[in-house]
């Protein structure tokens, strides 16, 4: 018995321990290789389709390399990882420029060429959104105003919430009275949900939930931003498509809208889908969540425009007519803080881009700690 | 409860507004002869603000008032659908009933009591669509009453509260009474003035929906709709006729106190 322990033991870790890399690799293979296996899985028949009408050239393994390049090279004309610029005259990039489709164009003279920053789906759900979302809290308000507290008749009241028993300004609420609030709410709700959905459905089908959702280690890159915004670091650190604070704020609109619409679904209908509503602690604290959800969905709409205006304005023309001009445009090459150098950045220099200009901007690496020279 | 003439006011001052800016631009374009774009935008802009404002109030134009009723109409459809999947509503077992904190209301200016000098002894009338139309007086529907539940009631308004109550199911009544096959609804009438609600027979015939004698062990007093009152979780407050006299059960719906004010028919919960 013993001797049989004794010879298995030290086989076993001769087996396992060489193969083992060292922790610090192991983790970012596995984010790598977790992030293109996920994005092989939910874009393979959206690229297939796209590879097959030859206007799609991404390819997981380009943005590998280019991922391990930068990882590897990080100085540079980083602030352009995933502006459009030229590759011609470059005789190594993997895949010819996509032309037309998505306006990532590149002209033939090495300079970089406006593109359109967001998908149309995106441009026309995120108004129809803004629209919905509207109408849902003033009207809701409306209808929370009929009954300003949360706590069942004859039951301790809301202690803890500050809010309980307050209500809403009359200015901020639509619908002119309860009755007419609820039907706007019940046939608004529809505009909101089935928006959302063809929202949703592209932001999965195309892969593009990747420049929404943040990474693991986006924190970092957070805390980076905020240091920014805090005057306690020079540089704009170096983002993709959006940083990192934008990535916590869009992903966090997205959870309270799908608790929005879980919770009102649980106060509509508190005895046919009774089990929904006791999932969320019975119909006063349901009724409170929806609300807590909503609060936070406005606050983060508010400061959302509010960072609109005062640090990237051009962003409202990228989301309607949908150019931008990342070079000269985006906070990040203007090293814009709120309400500081609202002008275009001069147009950089262009390097020859050692980055294959198929990548399309959402597939652009972050870098997971910012900038050496931060 | 309606506040719809508090707004009236601030609504024909932003209308006022409005329209200026919008005579305004257009003004402008006929000047010019052609849209920029920033004329365009702002045309557009108002365009789909002004009949948003004009629909504060919530009978907002005949456009939007004919848009909400269509998808109200659809959103009944889905309600009713919806309904056959239902179950109980519950409450916790330990949880306590709201007492005299469950608030009192009727349509009247003074408390609603049965006058028998006037009106004769009072008794629950069951007629309609059914086989056989019952007359139950006061004693037979207490002496009935065997049901006991601890429900929650849902308030239009948003609230809610905990209500003990004793009565007999309605399905009971449904079943002494036989009504045709082309009953689908009931109607449910009071002597609280012309107050009444009538209701999907589906709804009715809910497990916990009940014509309610006595709340917390007590006989219903007046305050709570004596002599008997309807219940029924499964649908919002307003639904809940309280002063019962008569039982309805008809082909069609005939719409409601609330109803017809306009709030869902339906409100179902």
């Amino acid at each position: 018995m013993q001797g049989v322990r004794l010879e298995s033991t030290p086989s076993v870790k001769t087996a396992i321990h060489p193969a083992t890399p060292p922790a610090t690799h192991a983790a970012t293979g596995l984010i790598i290789s977790g992030s293109f296996a996920g994005n092989a899985l939910i874009m393979s028949s959206a690229t297939a389709r796209r590879e097959r009408r030859g206007e799609f050239h991404y390819r997981a393994s380009t943005a590998a390399q280019v991922w391990k390049k930068t990882a590897r090279e990080p100085p540079g004309n980083l602030t352009s990882t995933w502006a459009m610029t030229s590759s011609t005259g470059t005789s190594d990039t993997e895949a010819p420029v996509a032309s037309g489709g998505r306006g990532h164009a590149a002209s033939s003279d090495g300079t970089t060429v406006r593109g359109t920053r967001h998908h149309p789906i995106v441009r026309v759900t995120h108004w129809v959104s803004a629209v919905a979302l509207a109408v849902m809290a003033t009207s809701g308000l409306r209808i929370y105003n009929a009954s300003p507290a949360f706590a069942r008749k004859g039951e301790a009241a809301f202690a803890w919430w500050p809010l309980e028993g307050m209500s809403a300004p009359a200015w901020l609420t639509f619908g002119g009275w309860l009755g007419g609030a609820r039907h706007w709410h019940f046939a608004m709700m529809w505009l909101l949900v089935l928006n959302a959905l063809v929202y949703l459905i592209y932001l999965f089908r195309h892969g593009r939930w990747r420049s929404i959702v943040p990474r693991v280690n986006a924190w970092r890159d957070a805390m980076e931003m905020a240091r920014f915004y805090m005057f306690l670091r020079k540089a704009h650190p170096v983002q993709g498509k959006h940083n990192a604070l934008q990535q916590y704020a869009y992903t966090m609109m997205l959870l309270c809208g799908t608790m929005l619409v879980v919770s009102g679904i649980s106060i509509w209908k508190p005895v046919t889908l009774g089990w929904l509503t006791n999932a969320l602690g019975g119909y006063a604290l349901a009724r409170w969540w929806h609300f807590l959800a909503m609060l936070l969905l406005t606050a983060l709409v508010t400061a959302h425009v509010i960072m609109v205006f005062t640090v990237d304005p051009y962003s409202l023309r990228a989301m309607t007519t949908g150019g931008y001009d990342h070079d000269r445009w985006s906070p990040e090459a203007r090293n814009a803080r709120p309400l500081s150098r609202m002008l275009p950045a001069r147009t950089p220099a262009i390097e020859t881009s050692s980055l294959p200009a198929s990548v399309h901007p959402d597939d652009a690496p972050t870098m997971p700690n910012g900038p050496p020279h931060a | 409860m309606h506040d719809r003439d508090a707004l009236t006011g601030q609504r024909a001052r932003l209308e006022r507004v409005l329209r200026g800016h919008v005579h305004d631009s257009a003004e402008r374009l006929r000047e010019s002869g052609q849209v920029d774009r920033r004329g365009f935008v702002s045309l557009l802009a108002l365009g789909l603000a002004a009949p948003l404002l004009n629909a504060c109030d919530s009978s907002g134009g005949p456009g939007a008032e004919k848009l909400l009723a269509s998808i109200g109409a659809r959103n009944e459809k889905l309600e009713r659908w919806l309904l056959q999947f239902s179950g109980d509503d519950r409450v916790g077992a330990r949880t306590r009933a709201a007492g005299a904190a469950f608030p009192g209301y009727f349509i009247s200016d003074t408390v609603p009591q049965w006058d028998s000098a006037a009106s004769g002894e009072w008794a629950l009338i069951v007629d309609g669509a059914v086989r056989t139309p019952l007359r139950l007086s006061q004693d037979q529907l207490r002496r009935m009453s065997t049901r006991q539940q601890r429900v929650n009631h849902y308030c239009v308004e948003g609230w809610t509260a905990v209500v003990e109550f004793q009565g007999v199911p309605f399905s009971t009544l449904a079943r002494m009474a036989q009504p045709t096959a082309d009953a689908g609804y009931v109607d449910f009438a009071s002597f609280d003035e012309d107050y009444h609600e009538s209701w999907d027979i589906e709804s009715a015939m809910h497990r916990q929906t009940m014509i309610v004698t006595a709340k917390d062990g007590e006989p219903l007093s007046p305050m709570y709709g004596a002599p008997a009152r309807l219940h029924g979780p499964i649908k919002l407050g307003y639904k809940n006729t309280k002063y019962l006299t008569r039982i309805t059960f008809m082909p069609a719906p005939n719409g409601g106190y609330w109803s017809d004010a306009g709030y869902e028919w339906f409100g179902g919960t």
